[in-house]
């Protein structure tokens, strides 16, 4: 979906006002905000309720531009690595190799759910072996650049991000190696079957 | 702080140089993808993060210690790990919760293994797009061998942090 939107950029409006500032989400966090904010007043007094939104009006200003970069940073990433990319690089490999490459492939994928269950749907009917598949989905959930460039990264700076990462480098394959041991679905039985 | 937005930074123009050379038309595009969004994200980011900023002042803190704290130990992971697990919605309430977390004195091992929690459970994200799409049973045998990913994750936080010292404090 992403990637369309900028390949084929100019066609979309600029900005999406309404989606911004009137949806759905934005609407409950004022909402919640408007409440917690007035609970802190009443309940903590004054002082406390000025201090709390100095703090989260600092948090705010160091956090937009890094914020701002990594948006740039992941569109970059979505325009350069396509789905076909992606699907292509996991095809082709399997076993141990299968899935490094998948974990890999898994931290570089950009976009949420609606473009990484489709290729792991078709993949998975195309008959890439389970590990590969899980290695793919925990890393992408884990491991996501994505992730770590919009929100670990501007919210919680880069030691922490840092740690982040460096604990989950061997989840992926932890993940992949237990599904092994796990017995087949009915869709792997059948596959099985048809290959044989 | 400023390694904090170099490294992104230079992320950045590495890849718009890369970018470019394919087409320069990637790069506006890119720009006005990447602005949109962030104008897009913004507003309910901000009233999210204030949101959360208020509700750390009502938490008490003693609470948050004693369950999650830095010595909470395994208890506070898999309390960490299940909270993570259970938490509907994606980073813009997710993330603005663990900032809660670690000012109320959440450990960085707990609020690893709830990020883990939350990364691989994902349970709205289970129902709408993984089980439709891939059966429950594969969603059955992902979650299975999923399970031990956050407490393990949390504890290798914790033997990172003591070889390495811990970050200092961020808020």
């Amino acid at each position: 979906m992403n990637a369309k939107e900028v390949h084929s950029g100019g066609f979309r409006p600029l900005i999406d006002w309404r989606k911004a500032f009137l949806d759905t989400t934005t609407r409950v966090f004022t909402a919640l905000m408007i409440a917690a904010g007035a609970a802190v007043y009443v309940i903590k007094g004054p002082d406390v309720f000025y201090a709390a939104v100095r703090e989260e009006l600092w948090l705010l200003l160091a956090f937009t531009p890094k914020m701002m970069l990594a948006f740039f940073v992941a569109a970059l990433v979505t325009a350069l690595v396509s789905r076909e990319l992606v699907a292509r690089w996991l095809g082709a490999q399997s076993g141990v190799r299968g899935m490094a490459m998948a974990g890999g492939i898994g931290a570089v994928t950009p976009g949420g759910p609606m473009v990484s269950f489709p290729l792991v749907t078709a993949l998975a009917d195309s008959g890439a072996a389970r590990p590969s598949l899980i290695a793919y989905l925990t890393s992408w959930t884990t491991l996501g650049f994505q992730r770590i460039m919009i929100w670990e990264l501007p919210l919680l700076g880069i030691e922490y991000a840092l740690i982040r990462l460096i604990v989950s480098l061997p989840l992926p394959f932890i993940a992949a190696l237990v599904s092994m041991r796990l017995p087949l679905t009915d869709r792997e039985t059948v596959s099985r079957e048809a290959g044989k | 702080m400023i390694v904090g937005i170099l490294f992104p930074a230079l992320f950045a123009v590495i890849l718009a140089i890369v970018a470019r050379r394919r087409s320069p038309a990637m790069v506006r595009a890119a720009v006005r993808s990447a602005f949109g969004r962030f104008v897009e994200i913004m507003p309910k980011i901000a009233a999210a993060l204030i949101a959360a900023g208020f509700v750390g002042k009502l938490v008490p803190a003693s609470l948050v210690g004693e369950h999650i704290g830095r010595d909470s130990g395994f208890y506070g992971i898999m309390l960490a790990t299940i909270a993570g697990g259970v938490m509907p919605g994606g980073p813009i309430v997710t993330f603005p919760i663990v900032i809660v977390l670690m000012k109320a004195g959440a450990g960085y091992p707990q609020v690893v293994a709830f990020l883990t929690g939350w990364s691989v459970f994902a349970l709205h994200r289970m129902f709408i797009y993984e089980i439709p799409m891939m059966g429950w049973q594969f969603s059955a045998v992902r979650l299975t061998s999923s399970l031990i990913l956050p407490p393990l994750a949390g504890y290798l936080t914790m033997m990172v942090m003591a070889v390495f010292g811990s970050p200092p404090a961020l808020f």
